[in-house]
């Protein structure tokens, strides 16, 4: 049984983009679908373009070869290349360039809310006999977090910087993690926070309330976008 | 008719519409409702007198779960997928544990939340697309 306390979630924000260079990939799926190797790397950054090389052959002989664009999906959230056709056995795949978003965990965070939500509109007609009927419209990704740290504190204690009142301030989308049980499946989004605000009365704790909302980025020079999606 | 204890609840998702199994059913799920709607159009007219009269049009069906979640189970990790996807996904609920329906919906909602003393939950909304189908 899968089930967690809530006190094992794991928030992690998307820290400073970094270059990849010549990043291995492991074959997932029948010669056609790939993920980066190295699971700390596989959230790809839509703000950079990706080149994607195929050594058909393998290690040994041969050489890797620019894969044309439109012959590959690239999902950002879990860096995987699906292409359209069997790359055959013995082909070894790579991302030759490109950015990762590490992911940096949000210090004191005390309670998570997030929410994916699907408009359905009303397609009824006169076939579906006397019951409504629905067709799926658009996505989206809202949610809360409740932290006690303040919004100047820097959640990034290594090069980099994370610090959630200079985001809002930004306007920058940000990539969110969430997992419970500290490892296993996860939900990532790229969201724009909407809120950043302290409470705490005389008697209380200060508590920094954060809001935010689904922000999907479209990859550089692909029709594939970076929004929301559950993994492994 | 018998009084029925809550606890006898059972909730399944699957991708079709064919009979759910054992292995369908959704873990965890603590509470549910599914209240069938229907839409009325008024038809009074000046022969009525005082009284409004109304006619049966549409019907629907909302579903709301929620209960405490598990990222392991496969047919919670349908309510995930499915409201991503857009597509039809089948939600019996069987009040009494063998009599209900089987519900075509479109999901149109799932949330996660959890504060650091209690357990991860979630909750999911979910509208009809089409008509039920009696269990059993």
């Amino acid at each position: 049984m899968g089930t967690n306390a809530a006190y094992t979630t794991v928030v992690r924000a998307g820290g400073t983009s970094t270059a990849l260079t010549n990043e291995a990939c492991t074959k997932v799926t029948a010669n056609t679908v790939y993920q980066v190797t190295d699971a700390t790397k596989r959230v790809l950054d839509p703000a950079v373009a990706l080149v994607v090389q195929v050594d058909a052959d393998g290690p040994g002989g041969g050489s890797y070869a620019t894969a044309a664009a439109t012959t590959y999906t690239v999902d950002y959230l879990s860096g995987t290349i699906t292409f359209t056709s069997d790359q055959g056995s013995a082909a070894t795949v790579r991302i030759s360039s490109g950015n990762y978003i590490p992911l940096v965990t949000l210090a004191k965070v005390k309670d998570y809310k997030g929410t994916l939500k699907r408009d359905a509109s009303e397609a009824s007609n006169f076939d579906g006999g006397g019951y409504k009927g629905r067709l799926a419209a658009l996505l989206d990704f809202t949610g809360s977090l409740t932290l006690h740290e303040l919004g100047h504190y820097d959640h990034d204690s290594g090069g980099g910087t994370i610090i959630l009142n200079s985001l809002i301030a930004a306007g920058t989308p940000v990539l969110l993690d969430r997992r419970v049980g500290g490892s296993g499946a996860y939900l990532r989004a790229w969201v724009l926070l909407e809120e950043v605000g302290v409470k705490g009365s005389v008697e209380s704790v200060n508590e920094l309330e954060v809001s935010f909302s689904l922000a999907a980025q479209r990859g550089t020079g692909r029709s594939d976008y970076a929004a929301v999606g559950w993994g492994t | 008719m018998a009084t029925t204890a809550a606890n006898a609840k059972k909730v399944y998702a699957k991708a079709s519409s064919s009979a759910p199994s054992s292995g369908d059913e959704i873990v965890k799920v603590k509470d549910v409702s599914h209240p069938l709607k229907r839409d009325t159009a008024e038809t009074t007219g000046y022969s009525d007198g005082i009284y409004k009269t109304r006619l049966a049009t549409l019907a629907d069906v909302s579903i709301s779960l929620s209960g405490t979640e598990d990222m392991s189970d496969t047919p919670q990790g349908l309510l995930r997928s499915y409201v991503i996807s857009g597509a039809t996904l089948y939600i019996t609920v069987l009040d009494d544990g063998t009599n209900g329906y089987t519900y075509p919906v479109i999901v149109t909602e799932y949330g996660s939340d959890g504060a650091v003393g209690d357990a991860a939950g979630f909750s999911c909304s979910a509208e009809l697309n089409g008509a039920p189908i009696a269990v059993p």
